[in-house]
């Protein structure tokens, strides 16, 4: 990892620019009804982007393994998954501070966050079921349909606020039936400087995750030969 | 696993001894742990988090002395901040009712805004037990001095 | 900076701190990996 020049350049422009994006987001100005608190879009909003790359990157890698059958998107969907968990309860956490100043609740059961918390349910059950599958390609095989079925989650999630009543707002950021923001114009410029550094955040995190897992693809297949070997001597 | 095969295919088995358990068995069990209280934090709730006041006119029959959620506008807040009691009608522009709750309450809980409460009705009175506020999901920085000499005094 | 600056910075910090983790976890895996290998 040290020796790889992309994966240290990748590293070096996220810092600067997640450095960047704090700077701004905690320099924001104060909105008119939330006070500083309108600052945690800022992280909230990214962490929930990032955590929709990773599980549409599940759900892509597992359909790319499917149709080749290289092993190197199997690593990929299984480094994205991981991610995506990761980032996910990154947005819950944050969600949950927001919600209590503002809502009056750390959680409610509404569809936005039950589903939010179903998705650590449907990816660590398939971080679960790569661990339990021996045998790497029927476990490659597996993994690649449950993600690809997983991948459902990304636009149930998006569309809850709009699909069933609930607490959660809906998109400030309206992407249907017309492209339109509503917020100050300045919340949005550094809402796109930190769906950038966090979007630069995943490409880095999957480069090295992936690299760690072909490591650990190459010390199982080792561990395999040696049993191999180990019982030819054996039965010899 | 149970391919009958001889030779390679007993490989498997022979590296599955040697990995700790323990991992996945704690994987197992925080994930049926989180499903069960996934079921039990929703059980008996449809997704539609509450109903509004002309739903509730509406279904009067069925939802009657059932515990429910109600959601809608705030008009008319009356609030003791000495005892807590705060009483405001709830309404969706064609019902209206009454709502009491005691506690304290979220600083964006004023007239006008979304709000949802749980609890029961009591006669046409609704009796909260639980208070959410909803805000909007629009961001904005205060356009005027006075707006924000109010913004930086609120904050205090 | 107001009241609810607490709640913002604590966010931040957890936010970052689970990436500091998750890198720093990773790290330790590379570093078992490639332990192994050296050790052959």
């Amino acid at each position: 990892m040290r020796q790889d020049r992309v994966t240290t350049g990748l590293g070096l422009a996220t810092l600067l620019s997640l450095g960047v994006a704090v700077a701004l987001g905690l320099s924001a100005p104060l909105d008119q009804n939330q006070g500083s608190l309108v600052r945690l879009f800022f992280v909230h909003v990214p962490s929930a982007w990032l955590s929709y790359l990773a599980y549409g990157g599940t759900g892509l890698f597992g359909l790319l393994y499917l149709l080749t059958r290289q092993r190197r998107w199997d690593r990929l969907a299984l480094a994205s998954a991981e991610i995506g968990v990761l980032f996910t309860v990154s947005t819950i956490v944050g969600g949950m501070l927001w919600a209590k100043p503002t809502w009056g609740a750390y959680w409610v059961w509404d569809a936005r966050l039950t589903t939010t918390a179903l998705s650590i349910v449907i990816y660590g059950g398939y971080l679960l079921i790569r661990s339990l599958i021996d045998d790497p390609d029927r476990r490659a095989r597996v993994a690649a349909v449950v993600g690809l079925v997983g991948t459902l989650y990304v636009p149930v999630n998006y569309m809850a606020v709009e699909w069933w009543r609930g607490v959660h707002q809906t998109q400030t950021l309206k992407l249907l039936g017309g492209i339109r923001f509503d917020a100050a114009p300045i919340y949005g410029w550094v809402l796109l400087v930190a769906t950038l550094a966090f979007t630069l955040l995943y490409a880095y995190l999957l480069r090295v995750r992936g690299i760690l897992a072909a490591r650990e693809e190459a010390r199982e297949e080792r561990e395999l030969m040696e049993d191999l070997q180990g019982m030819e001597v054996a039965r010899g | 696993m149970t391919a009958p095969s001889p030779g390679p295919t007993r490989l498997p088995q022979a590296r599955r001894r040697r990995r700790n358990p323990l991992p996945t068995v704690l994987g197992v069990l925080a994930l049926v742990g989180l499903t069960a209280f996934l079921a039990f934090g929703n059980l008996g709730k449809s997704l539609e988090y509450f109903v509004t006041p002309t739903e509730y006119v509406q279904q009067r029959a069925e939802l009657e002395g059932r515990p429910l959620r109600i959601g809608g506008l705030v008009k008319a807040v009356q609030y003791n901040p000495q005892t807590l009691d705060l009483k405001f009608d709830v309404t969706d522009g064609s019902a209206s009712f009454p709502v009491q709750y005691t506690g304290a309450v979220s600083d964006l809980f004023k007239e006008d805004q979304g709000v949802v409460v749980r609890g029961e009705f009591q006669g046409d009175t609704f009796h909260a037990s639980e208070l959410v506020v909803k805000h909007s999901e629009e961001y904005n920085v205060p356009q005027t001095q006075a707006e924000l000499k109010d913004l930086l005094r609120q904050a205090e | 900076m107001d009241k609810y600056t607490g709640y913002v910075v604590v966010v931040y910090l957890v936010t970052f701190l689970l990436l500091v983790g998750y890198l720093g976890w990773m790290w330790w895996r590379l570093r078992q990996v490639r332990g192994e290998e050296e050790r052959r």
